[in-house]
């Protein structure tokens, strides 16, 4: 029976990362659930978010979450929160400006994970991001997810910049980015409610 | 010395004293502002004076008054059969922010508009109507408030007339078609605006005539439908170009020469030394863009007092290639937002004419000489020190040039300088823009001081006069402005401007702070 116990929970282990969830060592066949406070709309603001490309990093002067929402609760923790609305505020390639939009609405906030290292900390990562970049003689695709995560001492939504998993394409920018490129967007978002995010 | 350079042209009866105040003039002209150019009728796309012409605009906020300025370089007069063209136009437009309301996003920093203008071409009782289609002014910053600013360019109709007469040209109806390039992102950037403005009341609209000599011929009257000409269209007498833009494919293709060489960043601004020591992460991105533009330019000579024309406007300029962003380098800022710095290298090639110059040796003699240029590649490097809007912006073009002079003359009597009359070593030319060159793309105003160095080579049959041009001419403080206009990117020749326009002479313009 214990050997069955083991290998089910090493199934649901493999399972479980396989589809974004870990299982605290604790409890090897629970899956996680969730909880919020406070729950509901939020907004959250960054100051000097960055774009990085390959071949150069693009400063914006900020960024805000201007309709975003939290669930009080999440089984899994996937889609625990909506970005409904996300702007960009004075992107530069150079000396010229760039907007960034979302293309599609709302983007996902996915939670997996405290920390290993920090138990302040929940790992996740922002889930169906689709945006455009426009400037001046530049237009770019980003599709993909952006790992992230959220500080329950700070409010902080922190984005560290160092995902591979946020990809260009129908890119024409200068020859600055091209399709299949890795994006990196590093900001920390101050998020107005400061829920804290707990599990279980 | 005992000649004023700053004297206006005069004429003396002493040959020498012509020579000089011949000089004198040249120098004049060069130093002053664009309206001497305009008089003379030259072919700069806005170097022609502008004519303003109050319009009546119909925007969603009701009718507005805009003022609208033409520039065309029509000549004063023209030839029967000869096409009259006026180069590239300009048809500037000051539009009140507050009147394009709600069709302009509050957040919109930059916009593109296309416009097109009627314009009615009149001779002798007869009267032919062109259209100025696809006037593009690519972007133009949105104030917060007071005017919007558009810059519509672009090449025009022909006029072509057989008959003796003056031709007047009188603007019309003017379509305008405004659409927001950086728009809110809580708005669909949308369609933009389209509106037309006309002629305010009591405006005529004329903007230019151009006399073509000859006995006038009595006035018949034509342009009136007959059977076999229903639309009246066969305009006895004045025929108009191509109306679709007279510019076919082979026209669009770069005559720049490819760029050869290394990429040479040295001159640019390096990056701040950072405590954490992180260093710019340097990329190459390729094999660069393949663009060409008009480089154009005034190169003072100190010690002459005196200045020469780099790549003349009017006297067929070359074209210079440059490829675009072929390496990069930058660094992210720190979590203080400290450190960032952004560049972007591209290599140019400009293999310039040959120029004229006129000096006074010694202060009194007068010499001419032309002079070759012999450049090196070009690099160009421009970016940002520092992620604070605005801040730290630079722009740097450096090369290295010799320069070979040949054909002096001496009051008028040839000096043999020899074949190998020079610069004993190739010098270095860094010039910089700042934020008046934001990229090879946009192109804009670079200038620096160059130091030239002592001449060698130069004499024939044991004679040495090096010293004559060394003491005369070399040395340090030698001014160079040059003005890059539009490129053409030879991949995208219906979204840039091929074949790119050739911009005005920079005047002597204070330096960027």
């Amino acid at each position: 029976m214990r050997e069955f116990a083991r290998r089910a929970a090493l199934v649901t282990g493999v399972l479980g990362a396989a589809i974004g969830l870990t299982t605290t060592t604790a409890s090897a066949t629970a899956t996680l659930s969730w909880h919020v406070a406070p729950s509901g709309p939020f907004t959250a603001h960054a100051v000097y978010p960055t774009l990085t490309v390959p071949a150069a990093t693009f400063p914006c002067v900020s960024s805000d979450v201007t309709a975003g929402t939290l669930a009080a609760t999440s089984a899994t923790g996937n889609g625990i929160g909506n970005i409904n609305n996300i702007k960009f505020t004075t992107c530069k390639i150079g000396a010229t400006d760039f907007a960034m939009t979302m293309k599609v609405t709302p983007w996902k906030i996915d939670v997996a994970a405290i920390n290993v290292t920090n138990p302040q900390w929940v790992d996740g990562k922002i889930s169906s991001v689709s945006a455009h970049i426009k400037g001046s003689a530049c237009d770019v695709d980003l599709t993909g997810t952006i790992p992230v995560h959220y500080e329950n001492d700070t409010g902080n939504l922190v984005l560290p910049g160092t995902g591979t998993t946020l990809i260009a394409s129908s890119a024409s920018c200068y020859n600055l980015i091209k399709n299949g490129d890795v994006v990196k967007l590093k900001a920390t978002y101050a998020v107005s409610t400061h829920p804290s995010v707990t599990t279980p | 010395m005992g000649v004023d350079v700053r004297y206006p042209a005069g004429r003396n009866s002493r040959s020498v004293r012509v020579a000089s105040v011949a000089a004198a003039a040249m120098v004049a002209g060069l130093l002053s502002g664009g309206g001497s150019a305009a008089d003379e009728g030259n072919k700069e796309a806005g170097t022609a004076a502008p004519v303003t012409i109050e319009y009546d605009c119909k925007l969603p906020s009701g009718a507005v008054r805009a003022a609208v300025r033409i520039a065309a370089a029509y000549p004063e007069s023209g030839e029967a059969g000869r096409p009259m063209d006026p180069g590239p136009v300009t048809v500037g437009m000051s539009l009140p922010r507050s009147g394009l309301g709600a069709a302009l996003p509050p957040d919109t920093t930059v916009v593109q508009s296309t416009a097109t203008l009627a314009v009615q071409v009149a001779q002798n009782g007869r009267t032919a109507e062109a259209q100025w289609n696809g006037l593009a002014a690519p972007g133009a910053p949105v104030p917060p408030q007071g005017d919007l600013e558009l810059s519509h360019q672009g090449a025009v109709p022909t006029v072509t007339v057989n008959a003796p007469g003056v031709v007047a040209l009188t603007a019309g109806r003017l379509t305008v078609e405004v659409k927001p390039l950086v728009a809110s992102e809580d708005k669909d950037p949308g369609a933009g605006l389209t509106f037309s403005c006309d002629p305010a009341a009591g405006e005529s609209g004329r903007f230019a005539t151009v006399t073509v000599p000859g006995a006038t011929e009595s006035s018949s009257p034509t342009g009136s439908p007959t059977s076999d000409d229903p639309g009246g269209k066969q305009r006895k007498g004045i025929a108009l170009g191509p109306q679709d833009g007279p510019v076919t494919a082979a026209e669009k293709l770069c005559k720049a020469p490819l760029p050869k060489g290394k990429l040479d960043a040295s001159e640019a601004p390096p990056a701040p030394k950072l405590p954490d020591g992180r260093v710019p992460t340097e990329y190459d991105v390729g094999a660069g863009m393949q663009t060409c533009s008009y480089a154009v330019g005034l190169a003072n000579v100190r010690k002459l007092n005196g200045a020469m024309i780099i790549n003349d406007p009017q006297k067929k300029p070359v074209q210079i290639g440059i490829a675009a962003m072929m390496h990069t380098a930058f660094r992210e800022p720190d979590e203080n937002n400290e450190g960032y710095y952004m560049r972007f290298d591209s290599l140019g090639q400009l293999d310039l004419p040959d120029a004229e110059s006129t000096f006074l040796a010694f202060g009194f003699e007068p010499v001419s000489a032309k002079v070759r240029f012999e450049n090196g590649p070009i690099t160009v490097s421009t970016g940002n020190i520092g992620a604070d809007a605005d801040a730290g912006v630079f722009s740097t073009a450096y090369f290295k040039q010799s320069l070979r002079l040949y054909d002096v003359k001496v009051n008028g009597v040839p000096l043999d300088v020899g074949k190998n009359c020079g610069t004993s070593r190739p010098f270095k030319v860094v010039l910089n823009g700042g934020a008046r060159y934001p990229n090879v793309f946009a192109g804009g105003i670079l200038e620096g001081d160059v130091t030239i160095p002592s001449f060698s080579g130069c004499g024939t049959g044991g004679e040495n006069l090096n010293s004559l041009f060394t003491a005369q001419i070399s040395g340090p403080g030698n001014h160079v402005v040059m003005n890059q206009g539009n490129a053409c990117v030879q991949d995208q020749p219906d979204n840039t401007p091929c074949p790119p326009l050739i911009p005005a002479l920079p005047t002597s313009l204070p330096k960027a702070p």
